[in-house]
């Protein structure tokens, strides 16, 4: 069983560029808190920041939810994008290396996926996207 | 020599030594990348040496843009070094898929700026 | 008849029968709050507990406090009756206080009306299996770091002899490693010996493509030795560009090229991950690997 602890301020809006670096310094501080090492730490925030970037991009502001994660064997964290922005039509095809709206790399999300253990995406276009990451300590 | 207040670029004789540091957003990344281009135009060196120990995340667009910055200091006629890259964020970066196999890599920064110098001979 | 197997109201003779031949496994019964009805040869071979003295005990008697403070019993209960069936492990207690790891496996029993009346339990013991799983995790995991020992032979010159097969969490490890490594002893060259790896094949390429382009982006510079022609094949075929990467067929033969590299250094310019470039070429994010 995954038991998740979600405290108060482990809620951090999305909706400037600044907002950039308070994801990247409150993932980091989980990730330190865990005990994850310095790779799994990199590969984490470096995620994080992918996905916050996006939300601020394409939807201009979201949420992102950071949960700390037991399964009784190891301890893991799994942190929620949320937006209600334009959303995506074809999540699989976002998920394709090189593919961009954005006149980009196309790299950000098939990238994160690489960079955790799971990556689910949750869109509906007109509505909203959700992308939920989890990584355990290795 | 400090040229830029905002911006720790260093000239050392014909090169200049810019350390990113701390965590940049976007914002800042861009304003480093316009900074640089900048100085090296004002101060025509014909070496850059750029040092990334104290980058803790190269993110996809750090990365582009650092990949962009060595571009145009190119088309400058000065040469780009890349020096310090951590082991985790180097882990990260290929993981992530971005190889930046073109960038001239040196260990730290003593054999960045010997590699400029053998660059111009 | 077992001495130790007492009849509950609900138990067939032929069920006794059978249940009483199992040896190494306990089927036992349970009213529906858990309170024991039956036991058997093996749950008394299992537990240490007679007959006598487990039926009318509560099964709750058998369960770690920690996983009764959190509720385990109840909720595996619970699922067995909502979803007709209860599968799980987990470490449960002997009469004599010592632990083994349990397969459970729970199920309902209705009588004839429908009427929920208890649960019939089976346990066997996995203790071995288990222990046996963890010793060979440690022994992989000091496998792993054994075979992939960093060494320095020369001032800035390591060498990563790499043994056996290359799976991805290994290389992993090992690139990690090799990285914090390069870091640590500012090594400008680092020798990858792949002549102990039994066969390359795509994946594994890929990872020593990946550990390299690793160094490069530190700034180390990498020799491969130990490369067979149908390795040669694997990496040209993964599009590595053999000319920023060295590579001898022997390790004698890197060493040596290394050493002439790093005299050449002291004499002269120094060494450096990269190089290679051709002058001129625009810097370009190789974009998403193959
Ligand atoms: N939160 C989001 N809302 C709406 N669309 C999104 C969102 N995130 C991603 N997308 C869509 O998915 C595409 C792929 O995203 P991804 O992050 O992989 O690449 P990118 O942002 O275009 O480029 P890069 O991240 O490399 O700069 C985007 O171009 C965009 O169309
Ligand atoms: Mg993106």
């Amino acid at each position: 069983m995954v038991l998740a602890i979600e405290s108060p301020e482990s809620v951090c809006s999305i909706d400037s560029e600044a907002s950039l670096v308070t994801v990247r310094a409150r993932v980091r501080a989980t990730a330190v808190d865990l005990g994850f090492g310095i790779v799994d730490q990199t590969k984490l925030v470096t995620a994080a920041s992918e996905l916050a970037r996006n939300v601020l991009r394409y939807a201009q502001r979201g949420r992102m939810i950071i949960e700390e994660l037991d399964n009784g064997d190891r301890r893991g964290v799994r942190v929620t994008f949320e937006d209600s922005g334009p959303g995506i039509a074809d999540v699989e095809l976002a998920l394709r290396d090189g593919y961009t709206t954005g006149d980009s790399l196309g790299i950000g999300l098939p990238g994160a996926k690489r960079l955790v253990d799971e990556l689910t995406i949750d869109s509906r276009p007109g509505q909203g996207t959700t992308v939920v990451i989890t990584a355990w300590d290795s | 020599m400090k040229l830029e207040d905002a911006t720790p670029i260093i000239q050392l004789g014909e090169h200049l030594l810019v350390s990113m540091q701390g965590d940049l957003d976007d914002r800042a990344v861009l304003q480093l990348e316009s900074d640089i281009t900048r100085s090296v135009s004002e101060t025509q060196a014909t070496g850059v040496l750029l040092e990334l120990s104290g980058l803790t995340i190269i993110d996809s667009f750090i990365a582009r843009v650092i990949a962009r910055l060595a571009g145009m200091i190119r088309l400058l006629g000065a040469e780009v070094v890349v020096v310090g890259i951590q082991p985790a964020v180097a882990i990260t970066l290929l993981e992530l898929g971005i190889g930046m196999q073109h960038l001239r890599t040196a260990l730290n920064a003593a054999d960045g700026m010997a590699l400029l110098h053998e660059i111009r001979e | 008849m077992s001495k130790d197997m007492t009849t509950g109201s609900i138990a067939a003779p032929d069920y006794q029968l059978l249940v009483d031949s199992l040896v190494d496994t306990e089927v036992i019964m349970l009213d529906r709050e858990g309170t024991i009805l039956t036991w058997n040869h093996g749950a008394a071979r299992l537990k240490g507990y007679s007959g006598a003295e487990a039926i009318g005990q509560n099964v709750s008697v058998f369960y770690q406090p920690e996983d009764l403070e959190s509720g385990l019993m109840q909720r595996e209960l619970h699922q067995a009756l909502e979803s007709g069936r209860y599968a799980g492990e987990g470490w449960r207690l002997r009469k004599d206080g010592s632990r083994f790891w349990a397969n459970v496996v729970i199920s309902p029993v209705w009588d004839g009306n429908g009427e929920h009346i208890g649960f019939v339990k089976v346990t066997r013991d996995e203790t071995e299996r288990i222990e046996r799983d963890r010793l060979l995790q440690r022994q992989r995991d000091e496998i792993l770091e054994l075979s992939t020992p960093v060494m320095q032979i020369w001032d800035r010159v390591l060498v990563l002899p790499i043994i056996g097969t290359l799976d991805s969490v290994r290389a992993a490890r090992l690139t990690e490693n090799l990285l914090q490594r390069i870091a640590s002893d500012q090594a400008a060259i680092v020798i990858l010996d792949i002549s102990g790896v039994p066969m390359i094949d795509t994946a594994v390429a890929q990872h020593l493509f990946k550990t390299i382009q690793g160094a490069q982006l530190m700034g180390a510079q990498s020799i491969i030795s130990g490369v067979r022609p149908e390795t040669a094949q694997a990496m040209v075929h993964l599009g590595i560009d053999i000319g920023t990467v060295k590579s001898r067929s022997t390790l004698s033969d890197a060493l040596q090229l290394a050493f002439r590299m790093i005299s050449e250094r002291t004499s002269g310019p120094p060494l450096v991950g990269n190089g290679a470039a051709p002058n001129g070429k625009t810097p370009a994010l190789s974009g998403p690997l193959a």
